[in-house]
């Protein structure tokens, strides 16, 4: 057939109490976000706002909104980062991020909030800067720095200098980047200072604002101590100065506007980006209400939530051409598009078994053979357990699901839709498998096991140990026990403890994710899909 | 690239295959082989819900002119006069049939029963849930495949079964 | 005169907004809510909004019209046919609140209106009617011998009637009681009058009308009759002129009895009379249409007259500026009326957006239309989309022509009766014009189209639904990415 699958059917029924519980609980799941996103945006205190805007700098997202193309999408990327970390001092960690197109090519933008602790990078500004600039590097995104911050955040030295993936990276990213013809363009509109200004000095063309970006590797407090020189921060490293004198910067700009509009000019004057191909098909919304899938997702973990009825309102007119779906029952695979593009979705539908992992490598093989795109859809509390099992070799045919995922060179998309615990969250690409990009729902709850099944471990071995030594545990202590572990993974098994540490992009409202994806897909064709190789199956 | 595609009108279904060949189009129908030349697409535009296009074709030698609505499940071709409304099938097959629907509902993993919802004799449409299985600290839902009558029932609240136990028998309607 | 409000929607709305432009009067347009945006109402120069779909709410309710008329600066109103136009109490309304009516005196209408006073006044001016005979309700014993004398099968007839309700064709006695109870419900149900009356039923009879124009200045003309024996559901799809039945002798004697039955009632403006006709060229007065009718446009093909115009004219009391003599009509014509209903499901409405339409052309060809690509079909109102009719030096070359328009029109959306108008005028008897009001019945019973073209059809379907398939320079990076086609898009919003 010319469109790939039938539609699925659909069991849902709105007027079902279950439905209007489940949709209610998720509605309030939305607005805690909406909450918590809005506070995040808003960036730095008031008076830090207020005296940002009257030197006629903008804040950091208007920045972004005039150097996008008008009425063209942005991908933020993990707007809640450093959410509950450092006191709360540094929402989004003072460092904005994100896919924007500019003169009609996607770009990464990382824009420093100078509103927040003067841009100054907390140990989780430079991890998100690095994501960002690592998503730019995987899908070959031109890299535009609006460049406003003071470097590193100095209380925290430590956690932001020395280490492989701390400070010192950034530069890294863009000398390899530069040397692989990614473009890396910096707009100075601030300060940048010390380590800071590389940034620039790293770029491949760069533009500074008059009497307003400064660029030096020792400011004037510095200078002074050091050599008694007496020197302005103008004088010391201007935009006239980098401009006519260093050779530091390459375009002079009158004010943020005008700097912005220079930045558009360089990347419209870029080499065109090659795209991969990929056959496309009209695009088409899902024949079912996206807005079902608040019913659908159950608000209790431990009940299952039906994958195909959450495939059906993702992908294009709800057409899922499903593979293998009498085999291995617990994992759903299939083909579908979003907004017109192929996809192979990998959805779980209860524990991985061998079967299902046999299936996922099957079916990951097929979309690599293909160069079509893969989207994993994780609910999954881990690969099944038990003598039987074990012996069926579990273990090996879990590696050869892991084996797949890893090696895959598709653009690879992860969404924690539910649960995700233990070996499954490697099966289904988590973090550490490389996803091109990878979203949390405002329900899912990641850890290495679920707190009640982490508890009963704890339990157990100290039972074990107590019984080795001829004592028992009397059943109130029990509980004493294991409520500070449930309370710990009740914690951190948080998608908002998760987003903050970057273990995600971004907490996704279910409804945007199929727009989100689709964007995700149409950015990593900036890269070409490369032919997949895998290591050795253990059979 | 290839395309193939089944249009049922009325009580007949036409099986259309159609793949590039040269400057034109090599296409069969229910097996018999035509060629197809595309002289024109104009007039393409989206009116309610339909993307509507108007085609030169010329088939087997001979013009026509035909006007065209795909909406979801149907392409309305307007040719010589005549409306030909094509199902295109993703209706019949969307009712649900990824084939091989069983009358016996099976533990597909080990696991303990939570709660049974139907009694011996009582009867059931497809899609209604029949019983609540844990196991690995989740509570799935198996829900019938066909609509009928249960005949036999060995799922019991409370108990434990092995993955691939039949719990629920249901007997189609003659 | 200035300003004419249209109390009509569909085709025949935009048919009167053409008129009254052509002799520079400003037009009117009223809409329902089903109907915002029509082509009827872009027509006009204002368009007034009147109430709700359901046409009680809105065509058929006089207050809202008069309100419109008040309110746009009309000083006239044009009825179109169906919902008020054969009213007595609407014309009279227009008439009360200061305004012109187009269409006959309001007497006229109420006599021509009730089938028992239309009958009694033509009768009077020795036009034969069918042989029948008016029945008190429920006498049952009465209506047995009346039929008895008419001689079966006779019909069953509703007083106030009109459009096939509330009537019933009777074979024999048994079936009598029965058809008088059910024709009074429905007529009880449709008109509020449940009087009916029984008529003598002609077998195989044509259904023949007599075009007639009169002005206040004592100037009454016809012009030719019409023969519109193609029905289903007592309702025509096919008519034409000259009627291949009527003979030269015939022919002056049914107009002549046309223009003593419009004398009798003083009709003036354009009226039609209608006639069965039988097989030895015997005709009876049925009834008349105090208005204009659906099919006028194949008199203005073979006479020239513009008879809505004509109407206008004699609204505002000016003569109608020529005499019968000057009446000379060339040639044939023959309209087809596309519905949307499906003729292989009882003539069922169709409802819907219009997704595709074109029209017909070529010499000799015309298309009242009164939807437009997009245009929705509501189910409120009579399922008429538009008609097409052509003309010929003969009656064998308008057919042709006319089969040749059909064939070229495309409606995508609701079904329509598309196919089913071109397989009846290729039809052998109607091509030999043997033509009855059970044509349809007889040689129609139980059709389906053929889908001659089904094969090309489902070619034509795969290329549309393939990937463009001349792809040289067409690569898939081209199509517009989500990057391009979702606008200022945003978390959060």
């Amino acid at each position: 057939m010319s469109r790939a699958g039938v539609r699925l059917p659909t069991r849902v029924r709105p007027t079902d109490p279950e439905f209007r519980a489940n949709a209610a609980h998720m509605a309030e799941l939305v607005t805690t976000l909406r909450a918590a996103r809005a506070r995040a945006a808003a960036g730095g205190p008031e008076e830090a706002r207020a005296r940002h805007t009257q030197r006629g700098k903008l804040l950091a997202r208007e920045r972004i909104e005039r150097l996008l193309d008008p009425g063209t999408p942005f991908l933020e990327l993990s707007p809640l980062a450093a959410h509950g970390c450092y006191g709360d001092e540094a929402p989004g960690a003072g460092i904005v991020t994100g896919i924007g197109r500019v003169a009609g090519r996607e770009c990464v933008v990382v824009a420093n909030d100078a509103t927040v602790k003067g841009g100054t990078y907390y140990p989780l500004t430079v991890k998100k800067h690095l994501r960002a600039q690592e998503i730019a590097l995987e899908n070959r995104l031109a890299c535009i720095y609006l460049v406003d911050s003071g470097g590193a955040f100095l209380p925290l030295q430590a956690e932001v200098f020395p280490d492989r993936d701390h400070f010192g990276r950034i530069f890294f990213h863009q000398a390899r980047m530069s040397a692989a013809g990614i473009p890396q363009v910096a707009i100075v509109l601030g300060s940048c200072t010390a380590g800071g200004a590389y940034v620039p000095a790293m770029c491949d063309e760069t533009v500074i604002v008059r009497e307003q970006g400064t660029i030096f590797l020792g400011g004037p407090p510095l200078v002074r101590a050091a050599t008694g020189e007496e020197v302005t921060a103008e004088e010391l490293g201007g935009g006239d100065v980098h401009t006519r004198v260093s050779g530091v910067a390459d375009h002079l700009a009158e004010d943020d506007a005008d700097a912005l509009r220079i930045a558009r000019e360089i990347v419209s004057a870029l080499p065109p980006a090659a795209r991969a191909r990929l056959d496309r098909e009209a695009p088409e919304d899902p024949a079912y209400d996206p807005q079902e899938l608040y019913g659908i997702v159950s608000r209790d973990p431990r009940r299952a939530t039906d994958a195909r009825e959450i495939i059906a309102r993702l992908v294009d007119g709800s057409r899922f051409h499903e593979f293998k779906p009498l085999y291995g029952p617990t994992l759903v695979t299939g083909f579908a598009h979003l907004h017109g593009y192929p996809v192979g979705i990998l959805a779980n539908q209860g524990v991985l078994f061998s079967e299902s992992a046999l299936k996922a490598t099957h079916f990951i093989q097929l979309a690599c053979a293909r160069g079509v795109p893969l989207v994993f859809l994780q609910n999954i509390t881990g690969f099944i357990v038990g003598k039987r099992y074990e012996h069926g070799g579990i273990a090996k045919d879990g590696a050869k699901m892991v084996n797949a995922v890893a090696n895959a060179a598709v653009p690879k998309f992860t969404v924690m839709i539910g649960a995700s615990h233990g070996a499954g969250n490697y099966g289904m690409c988590g973090r550490a498998y490389a996803p091109r990009l990878l979203f949390s729902w405002p329900n899912s709850r990641i850890s290495v096991m679920g707190g009640e099944q982490a508890a009963q471990t704890l339990l157990t071995v100290k039972l074990q140990q107590l019984e080795a030594r001829g004592e028992s545990l009397p059943e109130a202590e029990r509980a004493t026990l294991t409520a500070p572990i449930r309370a710990k993974y009740e914690t951190e098994g948080s998608p908002y403890y998760a987003t903050a540490r970057l273990w995600d992009d971004g907490i996704l409202d279910p409804l945007e994710t199929r727009d989100t994806l689709a964007l995700g897909v149409a950015a990593a064709l900036n890269a070409p899909i490369l032919p997949t190789t895998y290591g050795v199956f253990r059979m | 690239m290839s395309t193939e595609l089944h249009l049922r009108l009325g009580s007949r279904v036409l099986q259309v295959g159609t793949a590039p060949d040269g400057t034109g189009i090599a296409a069969t129908v229910d097996g018999t082989a035509h060629r197809v030349r595309v002289l024109g697409r104009s007039g393409s535009a989206a009116v309610a819900g339909a993307s509507v296009e108007e085609l030169a074709l010329e088939i087997d030698g001979r013009p026509h002119r035909a006007l065209v609505a795909r909406l979801r499940d149907r392409v309305l071709v307007a040719l010589a006069g005549r409306v030909y409304a094509f199902e295109t099938g993703e209706a019949v097959a969307a009712s649900g049939d990824r084939g091989g629907r069983s009358g016996t509902v099976v533990a597909p993993m080990p696991g303990k029963i939570v709660a049974v919802m139907v009694a011996l004799g009582d009867t059931v449409e497809a899609g209604q849930p029949v019983l609540v299985l844990e196991a690995m600290k989740m509570e799935t839902t198996l829900v019938a495949e066909v609509a009928g009558r249960v005949t036999a029932l060995s799922a019991v609240a409370g108990t434990t079964v092995d993955a691939g136990a039949v719990l629920v028998a249901i007997a189609p309607p003659a | 005169m200035q300003r004419v409000l249209i109390a009509n929607r569909g085709e025949i709305a935009v048919r009167v907004a053409r008129a009254c432009h052509e002799v520079g009067l400003a037009a009117v347009a009223v809409y329902s809510e089903a109907d915002r945006g029509a082509p009827h109402t872009l027509a006009a120069d204002a368009a007034v909004s009147i109430g709700g779909a359901p046409a009680r709410e809105s065509y058929l309710n006089v207050e809202a019209l008069l309100a419109a008329a008040r309110l746009s600066g009309a000083d006239a109103v044009h009825p179109g046919y169906g919902f008020l136009a054969e009213s007595a109490a609407f014309a009279r309304a227009v008439e009360g609140a200061g305004l012109v009516w187009i269409g006959p005196p309001p007497a006229a209408i109420a006599t021509m209106g009730d089938k028992l006073a239309a009958r009694a006044a033509v009768e009077a001016a020795r036009v034969p009617c069918v042989p029948g005979t008016e029945l008190a309700p429920g006498d049952a014993r009465a209506a047995a011998r009346h039929a008895a004398r008419l001689g079966y099968p006779v019909l069953v007839k509703a007083a106030a009637g009109g459009g096939g309700k509330g009537m019933r064709t009777v074979g024999s006695e048994a079936e009598l009681a029965e058809a008088l109870a059910a024709a009074g419900r429905e007529a009880e149900a449709a008109f509020g009058d449940g009087r009916v009356y029984l008529e003598k039923l002609l077998v195989r009879p044509r259904h023949v009308e007599v075009q007639v124009l009169g002005d206040r200045h004592g100037t009454l003309v016809h012009l030719g009759e019409r023969e519109c024996s193609i029905q289903r559901r007592h309702q025509k799809i096919i008519e034409e002129t000259p009627s291949p039945a009527v003979t030269a002798r015939v022919r002056a004697e049914l107009v002549g009895a046309a223009l003593a039955a419009a004398r009798a009632v003083g009709y003036v403006n354009a009226g039609t009379v209608e006639f069965l006709l039988d097989a030895d060229g015997r005709f009876y007065f049925l009834e008349m249409n105090t208005r204009v009718q659906v099919e006028h446009p194949i008199t203005e093909l073979v006479t020239g007259v513009d008879i809505v115009a004509a109407q206008l004219r004699i609204a505002t009391g000016a003569p109608l500026g020529f005499t019968q003599a000057d009446v000379v009509p060339r040639g044939h014509a023959i309209e087809a009326r596309l519905y949307a209903e499906d003729p292989a499901a009882s003539f069922f409405p169709s409802a819907g957006p219009i997704l595709a339409l074109r029209e017909p052309g070529g010499p000799g060809i015309r298309v009242d239309s009164g939807v437009a690509t997009g245009s929705v079909v509501p189910l409120d109102y009579d399922p008429l989309l538009g008609k097409i009719s052509a003309w010929g030096a003969d009656r064998a070359s308008a057919a042709a022509r006319l089969g040749a328009a059909l064939r070229e029109t495309a409606v995508l959306g609701p079904t329509t009766n598309l196919a089913f108008l071109q397989d009846v005028i290729a039809h052998p008897a109607f091509l030999r014009g043997e033509t009855h009001t059970g044509f349809l019945a007889e040689h129609f019973p139980a059709w389906r189209d053929r889908a001659d073209d089904a094969l090309a059809a489902a070619l034509a379907a795969a290329v549309a639904v393939s990937r463009p398939v001349a792809s040289a320079g067409d690569t898939p990076a081209a199509a517009p990415t989500p990057w391009e086609t979702l606008g200022a898009w945003r978390l959060g919003r």
